[in-house]
Formats: C-alpha cells, structure tokens, sequence
C-alpha cells in the first residue's frame, strides 16, 4: 500500500469541559478531496487547527509523507506543504493581489524594496498553471468574494503548499461561484495538490468529494469512499440519530386570504424596477413557496412586504385590510413575522443580548414596557421561557447575540417571531448557512405555523426546500412572477428550467 | 464551536472587571510615563509636577469644591454626549447647546417678566434644558428631513450658538462696558452648598442626571429603542421601531442635557451670561463621554478626572510656570491610551 499524504493517529484534544476530538484517525490519500463532514460544533474545525500548526494534540501522532511531525505553529506547517484558509480572508484590501501573495514571504527583489514586477510575473505564472484567473495589479477590494478566495488559494500555492485545507470555503460564495469553485478544486488535484475541505454542507460532499470522513461529537464515526455512500446515510452518521420525516399536511390550505398583493412595484436600491408588478395570493394554512435565481426582485419584494422599502405602486393587504407603506409596526400588529434573509443584520442585534433580542418586535407592549418603562425582569423571564420553548442553546439569555451559533441565532429569530402565532409569515431563506439539524428545525417550525392556520411566504434559493414546504410555488424572473402553480406538478428540473427565464416552457428564449 | 466573539461595543464593556481595571491602569501608567519624558526633555521633575497637579486638585477643601464646580459642566454635557452617541447620533454640537441653555437660563433669570420668585430659578433652569433641546432638534430635524449631516450642522450651529450669545451680550441686557449681560435675580441663583467656595446646586442636579440618564437608558422603552438603534438600525426598522422619532427624541434629550450644563454656569457660577462662557466644555464632554464607554456613571468618573486635571494643572502653572495646555496633552494622551486598549481588545476577542 501506498504510504497516504497525511496520517493522523489517535488525536485527542480536550478544552476545559469538551473533548473537541477524541482519538481521531484518518488517512488522506495524495491528489484527493477529502471531506471532512460534521455537524457545528463536531470536532472539524479543531482538528484542522492541529493539522495546520494553530494548536498541539494532547495526545496522537501525525504523519506527512510517512515521517512524524510536530508543527508548533502555523509557519512549521507550512514549511511541510499544509496550509489552511480559513472562513474569514486575511488581505490587505489596499495592496494589489500580487502584493497580497507575496506578503510575508521572502518576496522577489531585495530584502527591502519588493520587485513589483517579479512578482506580477510569479503570480501569473502560478495562476496559469493552476488554473486561477485573477489579475495580479488588481487591487483586493476590487475583487469579489469569489475572487478573493482564488487570491487565498494563490497565496498557498505561492508558498509552495501541497495540502490545502479549506474552512467551509463555500459560506461565502454565490451559488454560480460555488460552481466554478468546484472546477478549481478538480484542477487543483489534477496537479498533484490534497484538498481537506471542511464542511457540513451535504450536497456539496456529494457532488465534489472523493473521499469522505465524519466526525460526530469530536469522533470519527465513517470514513468512506463517496461510490460507498448516500447523503441520506450520511446525514444519519452526522447528526447521530434518524430525523424523522416531516409530518404530511392533513388539512387542506383555507378559503381565506391571509396575505393579499396586487400589482406591487418596487425599486431596487439602484433605482431600477425590481418588483414589477406582481400580484399574489397567500391563504391561510398555506406555504407558498417564491423561486428565482438570487437577483430577481425576491429580495426587494420582502422588503417591501416587510415595510422596510417603499411600495411604488400597488397594494399590500393583510387579512383583507390593508397596510400602509413603509410601516413595519403596523404589520407586526397586524399579525406579520418576518424571518428576514440576513439575520445577522436584520433579524437581530447581535451585541444586545438574547434576551433583549427576543422582545425586538413586541418590546413595547405590556408586560416588558409599564407605562413606558422597560421591565427588564419580565424580559428576562420571558426569554428564558421562549428559548426553552424553541430549543435556543444555551439557554442563557444574558447571552449576546452574536456568542451564539448560526443555527440558534436563527432559532433565536424563529422564536422571537413565531412565539406570537402570526397570521402572516414572510420567510426569506430561512434555512441558508444552517447545518442539518437546525434546518430540520426550522423547517418542522414553519411546518407547524401552517398547521396553526399561518399564511406563509417562503423565498428561497434551495429548490429541494421549495418543493419539500410548499404548497404553491410561484418562480420570479425580472421581477415578474413568470410560473405559478401547484407543488405536484414540478419537480427540481422543470423548476431550473423555468427559473433561468422564458414565460412558458416552450415558446420564449431564457435571457441570461 | 468555541467562537464566542464579543464586540468591544463599550470601552468598559464586556471584559471581566480585573482585565478592564488592568488595561485601565495600564493606560494611565502610559500616559504618565509618555508625558513625563515630555517634562524631563523641559528639565522639569515629573514627579513634583504630577504632585503638584494632585494636590492642586484634591489638596484642600476648596481645591475639591473648584473641582466639583468644573467637573459639574463636564458631566452634564459628557451625559448628553454619551446619550446620543449610543444612537449612533455623532452629537458634536454639545457646546452649542450648552450656549443655547446658557441664553435661555439667563432670559428667565433677569425676570423682566416679573415672574413670583420662587419659581423663577427652576423655571430659568427649565428654559435652559429647553434652550438646549430646541438647539438639538434642529440637526435632528434636518437629519430626518434631509438626511443632512448632523456633525456639519452641529459643529455649524456651535458658532451660531456663540455668536448668538455675544449678540445677548451686547445687546439689551449689556452691562455696561463689561462683556456680561446684567446680573439675574438673586432668586435665581443656584442655592451654594459650602460658603466661601463657588460650589452650587448644579453638582447635585448633574448626579441626579446621571442617575436619571441610567434609567433612561436601561430601564426605559425609549432607552431600549435607542441603544437597538445605535447598534443595528436595520434591525430597529424590521422591528417596527419608529426609528426617525427616536433619533429626534434622542438629539432632543441629549441637547437639553447640555442646555442644563449651561443653565448651571448661569445660574450657579457667573450669575449672568458672560462672554467666553464656556472654555470648551461641550467639546471636552466628548472625550468624557468616550473615556466613560458611553456608560452614564463612567462618564460621571471621567468629568471627574478631567475636572481634577484641569484644576490640578492650573496649581502646577503657578507653582512652575508650565503652561495649563500642558493638561490637554495629558487628557489626550490619556484618550488615546484608552482607545488603544480597546483595539487591543478587540483583537484578543477575534482570535477566540
């Protein structure tokens, strides 16, 4: 047998009450892409600090290339031929991409002034060898995120790098980026490079991966070949337990309209149409699900059911009675949630605490304000219960916002919401960045709002989501609703298909 | 995963008590020990000097009432300051609110009007937070309105203020040749609290305030509202927060705070509005309220130890015959040594 790239032995690294992994052991074969697949909080990311230099096992061995190694910090690491890009870049936004690349490195020219152009040529060279178009004078802040990223990967590569391991590298990407990043990657290994790519994301170990490890509560619990298994069996080992399938409807969507829109019209923040003109019926009982690619007006059509951008022209209307423009107060107490698209920005104030967040939209109504004073005690009381209630963890709600995880900070967002069983929800992505459980959670949780009599208006980029909630899914193109019709009669192509454009699926060219 | 960041959001924020204490102290350490090359390269003993700014300072009974009387000022302002920034509002305009109180106070208190006595003094410190406020809610009007810069318009309408003031001055209330308007009723007057020092009403009235300002902010509807609105303005619209009502509130309160600090120099120290009231304190009260983390009672502490700097400095001036500047350098030595600590901060919480 081949001696694999990488072999770690028995790692066990314990902090102060949590064993982050324990007895780890994993091969990494050289010219692979290995996944290493777990749930927030798994033991992933830890691992991976080790592999890089950024912390010491209590206890393991690793082995690069058949000889042991200790990396005491990330520059032994890289010496070896790891290197590691984490979530957030780390560019100087004010130097140009090959000033970026060769920072820190004893960099072409003399040891005080940097040979520009060497540099510019070092830089192309690897791109073109590797398969990274960026433009080496380009300044980083001009580049997207995607862009960026290829900068990180250069950056390794520059350094000589021949293990790559990257920190949920998707998080941030676009998903037409997400695509193209993939090919990259394939590249890559074409040129004899290891890629480790951290992730939870399943339909992305599946599509991309040639190996796959998952980690469960800081412990290997499989490590397959991606031929051997299927993402329903790995989400299984991921999470540890079955999740249940969600509950079927049994009653049928009400006569009732709960959410009523006719003829909106809507700017965008460039003052161009991004809502034009579209008209929509939500009843009670019944989800109806907005399909589109990113862009096509379901941003601004939220914002405007929100009351947080100006209606243009045309009419909301919520149980039949309608609400005026630009007025979000008016539809929380018309019986309006809103799970908005950016929680982080929107939904939450992350340096407030969990407690003061969960009153957010209800904050001055008795019992938290007492003629205008603001009763902290009953907020507190009241957070303790509604964490309880919507499985926030940790249920401490002097907690700020932003020391919870993604995943309870949008439970956060559901609990402060749905707690008050409104009649209307608008939710905008409401499962994007979660990992598998608190999708399930989110999911089962607006499942339930239906079943209570809520109207809801589901906008998401995750078609698989669309179909699985639905009733009705409507498909927006240009700001139009082009498609609108019942779940049963799509399915994930057809949806695709009518999302990238034409008003019916036979006549009209899609535009791009 | 163990990613707790915390957003240093107030300079004595989040961070355990010993580590604050620590970098506190190990800012002020700095500070003395810069300044004092500073001295040492003027052949002067750091240590007499810095003895000298102590004693000058809290050294007897009245050193400590002058130091009371200048850090009474300070804090109302710093208050007001701190009020609007933790809205996000950049309030610069402190000391034309100042002035503006400063206008209203002195109008009631000559009581041309003839008012009964006794109300004449709470309703002369009354128009002073009046005065103040008023002056506040223009940026904020022009803010909402327009979405005009409020730093523009509030440092524009500082020099509106002061020049309204000498047009007081000189105008039908002038006394005399001196640049002072007539004295207001003895009714009027802030009651002193010791004879034979200048202290006054005024400091209790601005503890009070720091107490009621506390309150407002964290025990209040609208002190909620506003600290939401100062960290995420989105989110206090998504919210169904009125969020052009708070700011208004807001600038309103935070002017009326240094119209009272204005009203104070009125009616408990000169007894009439005269010219060069003020030496800056509305400007001063920013870096209060910074160096207070925007927290009420911080802020209180921090007009105290400018206050007591200021004091001591002028002991040292005529003691050695450095200049009182000298205390500015210090105070923004200081200022800086502590936003330094918070990036420092700032850094250790990313690294978790």
């Amino acid at each position: 047998m081949i001696e694999p790239t990488i072999r770690i032995v028995g790692v066990t690294k314990r902090f102060p009450g949590v064993t982050a992994n324990d007895d780890v052991t994993l091969e990494i074969a050289e010219g692979e892409i290995h996944a290493v697949l777990g749930e927030n909080g798994a033991g992933k990311t830890t691992l991976m600090n080790i592999l890089y230099g950024l912390y010491q096992p209590d206890r393991g061995d690793i082995f690069i290339r058949g000889r042991r190694v200790n990396f005491s910090s990330p520059r032994d690491s890289i010496k070896h031929g790891v290197g590691m890009i984490h979530q957030n870049f780390m560019l100087v936004p004010t130097f140009t991409v090959a000033e970026n690349i060769v920072l820190g490195t004893s960099s072409p020219g003399s040891r005080i002034v940097l040979d520009t152009k060497r540099a510019e040529e070092q830089v192309r060279e690897i791109s073109r060898r590797f398969g990274l178009a960026v433009e080496p004078r380009a300044y980083t802040w001009q580049l997207s995120v995607g862009a960026q990223q290829k900068v990180e990967i250069l950056k390794l590569l520059y350094r000589g790098a021949e293990i790559l391991i990257l920190d949920e590298p998707t998080a941030v990407l676009a998903p037409q980026e997400v695509r193209d990043f993939f090919a990259v990657l394939r590249h890559l290994t074409s040129q004899r490079r290891t890629i480790i790519l951290v992730t939870h994301k399943l339909d992305e170990v599946m599509s991309i991966a040639d190996r796959i490890t998952v980690l469960q509560s800081g412990k290997v619990v499989a490590s397959r070949r991606r031929e051997d298994i299927n993402a329903a069996e790995l989400a299984r080992l991921m999470i540890g337990r079955e999740l249940p399938p969600m509950p079927v409807r049994d009653v049928p969507p009400g006569a009732r309209v709960a959410l009523g829109v006719e003829g909106l019209r809507v700017f965008g923040d460039r003052g161009l149409v991004a809502v034009d003109g579209i008209s929509l019926e939500v009843h009670e009982r019944e989800i109806v699900g907005i399909a589109g690619v990113a862009g096509n007006g379901q941003t601004e059509l939220a914002e405007a059911l929100c009351g947080v951008r100006p209606v243009h022209r045309g009419r909301i209307l919520i149980q039949g009675r309608e609400v005026p423009n630009n007025d979000p107060g008016f539809r929380i107490w018309s019986g309006m949630a809103t799970i908005p698209e950016d929680r982080r920005r929107h939904g939450l104030v992350l340096d407030c605490t969990a407690a003061e967040n969960s009153v957010l939209p209800i904050h001055a109504r008795p019992p938290f304000s007492r003629s205008g004073f603001f009763d902290a005690s009953a907020v507190l009381a009241f957070a303790t219960q509604l964490m309880r209630a919507f499985d926030v963890r940790p249920v401490s709600p002097k907690l700020r916002a932003r020391a919870l995880s993604g995943g309870n900070q949008q439970k956060l967002v559901l609990a402060k919401e749905l707690h008050r069983d409104p009649g209307v929800i608008i939710a905008s992505q409401p499962t994007r960045g979660l990992d598998v459980q608190a999708v399930d959670y989110v999911r089962r949780r607006l499942v339930e709002a239906r079943g209570r009599g809520a109207a809801i208006l589901l906008i998401s980029q995750d078609l698989d989501e669309l179909l699985k909630l639905s009733d009705r899914v409507a498909i927006m193109y240009r700001g139009q609703i082009v498609h609108e019709l019942p779940v049963a009669e799509v399915d994930i192509d057809r949806l695709g298909r009518m999302m990238t454009g034409g008003r019916n699926e036979f006549g009209m060219t899609p535009a791009t | 995963m163990m990613k707790a960041t915390v957003a240093p959001r107030r300079l004595f924020g989040s961070a355990p008590w010993f580590i604050t204490l620590g970098l506190v102290a190990g800012a002020v350490i700095l500070t003395l020990a810069v300044v004092a090359i500073l001295l040492i390269a003027l052949r002067v003993n750091p240590l007499s000097t810095y003895a000298l700014i102590v004693v000058g300072a809290v050294g007897s009974a009245y050193n400590l009432s002058e130091m009371a009387v200048q850090a009474t000022p300070l804090m109302l302002a710093g208050l007001g300051v701190a009020l609007a920034f933790t809205a996000r509002l950049w309030n610069i305009g402190a000391e034309g609110q100042l002035y503006a109180g400063a206008i209203a106070a002195v109008s009631v208190g000559l009581n041309v009007l003839g008012l009964p006595l006794p109300v004449v003094m709470p309703l002369a410190l009354f128009a002073g937070l009046l005065g103040g406020a008023v002056w506040g809610l223009i940026p904020a009007v022009l803010k909402y309105r327009f979405q005009a810069q409020e730093v523009l318009v509030t440092i524009m309408l500082n020099y509106v203020a002061i020049i309204l003031s000498s047009m007081v001055i000189s105008g039908p209330w002038a006394h005399g040749v001196v640049p002072r308007t007539r004295s207001i009723v003895p009714a009027a007057e802030l009651l002193g609290i010791f004879p034979g020092t200048r202290l006054h009403f005024g400091v209790i009235l601005a503890l009070a305030c720091a107490i009621v300002v506390w309150v407002l902010m964290y025990r209040t509807v609208l002190g909620y509202q506003i600290r939401v609105v100062g960290l995420n303005v989105d989110a206090a619209r998504f919210a169904g927060m009125r969020v052009g009502a708070v700011m208004i509130a807001t600038f309103c309160i935070s002017g009326g705070l240094s119209g009272l600090a204005g009203a104070t120099l009125v009616l408990g120290i000169h007894h009439a509005l005269v010219d060069g009231l003020s030496p800056g304190y509305g400007y001063t009260a920013i870096a209060v309220a910074l160096l207070g983390g925007l927290h009420p009672f911080w802020t209180v502490l921090a007009a105290v130890l400018f206050a007591a700097l200021y004091v001591g400095s002028q002991n040292m001036q005529i003691a050695t015959g450095l200049p009182v500047s000298l205390v500015l350098v210090i105070q923004s030595l200081l200022l800086l040594s502590l936003l330094a600590t918070r990036v420092i901060r700032a850094r250790e919480s990313d690294v978790l």
